[in-house]
């Protein structure tokens, strides 16, 4: 578990991180969404101990990083790919980690076999491809076992199959019992593989929460509602505002918001409509985050600045 | 938390975080062509400077002299070799930003600053004693005479682990300004400043105690350790050994405090 507390870095004039409180809980996946410019990197430099806080504080199983006995063990970590001497063979970096953890050699193959590195790993890191200097980001973050993942754009540069890779390996590790944070401005890659996300928008805390709750909160879930040709629209709409809800008229549908699909199926029951579609409409992560960052976003394209 | 792999005991210590840069040491091309010049070159110094000396005919101590004088008359080139390794061990980490990991590897960053300086010192120290050692007794071979020159000479064992001291805290300071500057262009230029151009700087304002502290600064205090004889005014082979022992250790505890407050 990963408990982020009134966490504020300054830099100059710059406020990157503003008061900033979450909790990625252990055994989930939590996303941390944001534009560009956000605070994601940062919050995830100030876990790490990379970068000191102006204020506020993080724990990690309820201690401080910094002064834990085997910090691999604890925290695997991958915040850019290319922070590899290009000079050294993948293995050699893999064994100079290992090495400091006095972590047996078969693990380094483990890693390597685990992410596909195993025949590559000869050769100098400065010679691969984007994709497998990612590969080996994440074989290093894997190396020690740690019951705690940050991972800063995991999927970057990877090809569909190494995103699935990638989403298939966070959700396994996580229902191993493993606290697995990742950073994307991919939203619908968010969508396929966190269970909780943590908006930043100018960084600050925008929304947080399982993702469902997030989205639905941003939007607002719509019913749409369909009657069989020739009913009249009229007793369903009184009935539907008079349960509370919302109706919009959407071509030959209607669209009614603040009420559940049972909640209108009943509505329409009584005042004997009949229906011919009832569809919830669940808006997209994508939909959801824009809502939450139109007002955050540091970098509007044509925009005058700040 | 629970993993289903079962690892020996993970723990963070010195013996692996030097395993550790002794790997990454020996990953690095440039780090080992830097020793094997730092190895070879002294010799191949020495055979030149042995072959063009004219000591036909001369008495034992000036066949000593010659061979001795073949050691130490072109030390600055090691001494680079020295600077150059110290840097690059620390900068090699700057390199597109690897030392994130390795910060987060190690998060109390100073343990690493200080694995790094054990693998110099030591490094450097065995390097250079070797070099000198098998320098000397070529010279000497080469020098031949009816007493041919030996290791127990008068001012050899002194110059040889002299030699050997200094290029260690050379290249520990060097180390130190690597990880200052963040840069080996930088940490080269400010090692080579430090030991040579600041005191000669300090040593042109005409008062005694400036003159005094500059003679401390480990190039001139190492005259005592690494050249025959005894210019004078300078300091003894211990005073010199007790200053450059301490710029050391102040360089390393400066190194610390900066690396373990900075963000990377």
């Amino acid at each position: 578990m990963i408990e982020v507390e009134g966490l504020t870095k300054r830099y100059g004039d710059k406020l990157a991180v503003d008061d900033l409180s979450f909790t990625a809980r252990t055994g989930r996946v939590t996303g941390l969404l944001g534009p560009n410019g956000a605070g994601k990197s940062t919050t995830m430099r100030m876990i790490l101990g990379l970068h000191r806080p102006t204020s506020g504080t993080v724990r990690i199983d309820g201690r401080s990083f910094v002064d834990a006995a085997a910090p691999l063990a604890m925290v695997g970590a991958m915040l850019d790919a290319h922070a590899v001497h290009p000079g050294r063979t993948a293995r050699n970096y893999l064994e100079a980690l290992a090495a400091t953890h006095h972590l047996p050699a078969r693990r380094v193959d483990e890693v390597l076999e685990l992410t596909g590195m195993t025949a590559p790993s000869v050769r100098r890191v400065g010679t691969y491809s984007l994709g497998m200097v990612q590969r080996l980001g994440i074989a290093a973050a894997l190396l020690g076992s740690p019951g705690t993942l940050v991972l800063d754009e995991p999927v970057n540069g990877l090809d569909p199959d190494g995103v699935h890779w990638v989403r298939e390996l966070v959700r396994s590790l996580a229902a191993g019992g493993t606290t697995v944070l990742l950073s994307s401005h991919l939203m619908s890659e968010m969508a396929q593989t966190a269970d909780d996300v943590v908006v930043l928008g100018r960084g600050r805390l925008v929304a947080s929460g399982a993702i469902e709750d997030v989205v639905a909160a941003a939007t607002g879930t719509s019913v749409r509602v369909r009657l069989v040709t020739g009913s009249p629209a009229e007793p369903l709409t009184a009935a539907v505002s008079a349960a509370g809800g919302t109706v919009a008229e959407r071509g030959d549908a209607l669209v009614v918001t603040g009420l559940t699909s049972e909640q209108i199926g009943h509505a329409a029951a009584s005042t004997g409509s009949v229906l011919a579609e009832l569809t919830p409409q669940s808006a997209s992560l994508e939909d959801a985050f824009f809502e939450l960052t139109k007002d955050a976003v540091e970098y509007t394209t044509g925009g005058t600045g700040r | 938390m629970t993993t289903t792999t079962t690892t020996t005991t993970a723990r963070l210590d010195f013996s692996g975080l030097l395993r550790s840069e002794v790997i990454k040491a020996r990953g690095l091309r440039s780090i080992q062509w830097l020793l094997a010049l730092l190895l070879a070159l002294p010799v191949v110094t020495a055979v030149l400077s042995a072959l063009t000396a004219d000591t036909a005919g001369g008495t034992h101590d000036e066949v000593a002299e010659e061979a001795l004088s073949a050691v130490t008359g072109l030390s600055w080139i090691p001494l680079l070799l020295v600077v150059l390794l110290g840097t690059i061990v620390a900068t090699s980490e700057f390199e597109r930003g690897a030392v994130q990991t390795t910060f987060t590897v190690a998060p109390r960053r100073a343990s690493v600053v200080l694995t790094k300086a054990t693998l110099v010192a030591v490094t450097v120290l065995v390097a250079t004693l070797l070099s000198s050692v098998v320098s000397y007794l070529v010279a000497a071979a080469l020098l031949g005479g009816d007493q041919p020159a030996s290791l127990g000479d008068p001012d050899v064992p002194r110059v040889i682990i002299g030699t050997a001291l200094y290029a260690a805290s050379a290249g520990v300071i060097a180390m130190c300004f690597g990880f200052l500057t963040r840069s080996s262009i930088g940490g080269v230029t400010a090692t080579l400043g430090f030991l040579y151009v600041l005191p000669a700087l300090l040593q042109a304002i005409p008062i005694e105690a400036v003159g005094w502290f500059a003679r401390t600064i480990p190039g001139p205090a190492s005259t005592a350790l690494d050249l025959p004889g005894h210019p004078d005014g300078d300091l003894t082979f211990t005073t010199a050994l007790i200053a450059v022992i301490f710029w050391t250790a102040a360089a390393l505890l400066l190194t610390c405090t900066v690396v373990r407050r900075r963000d990377v």
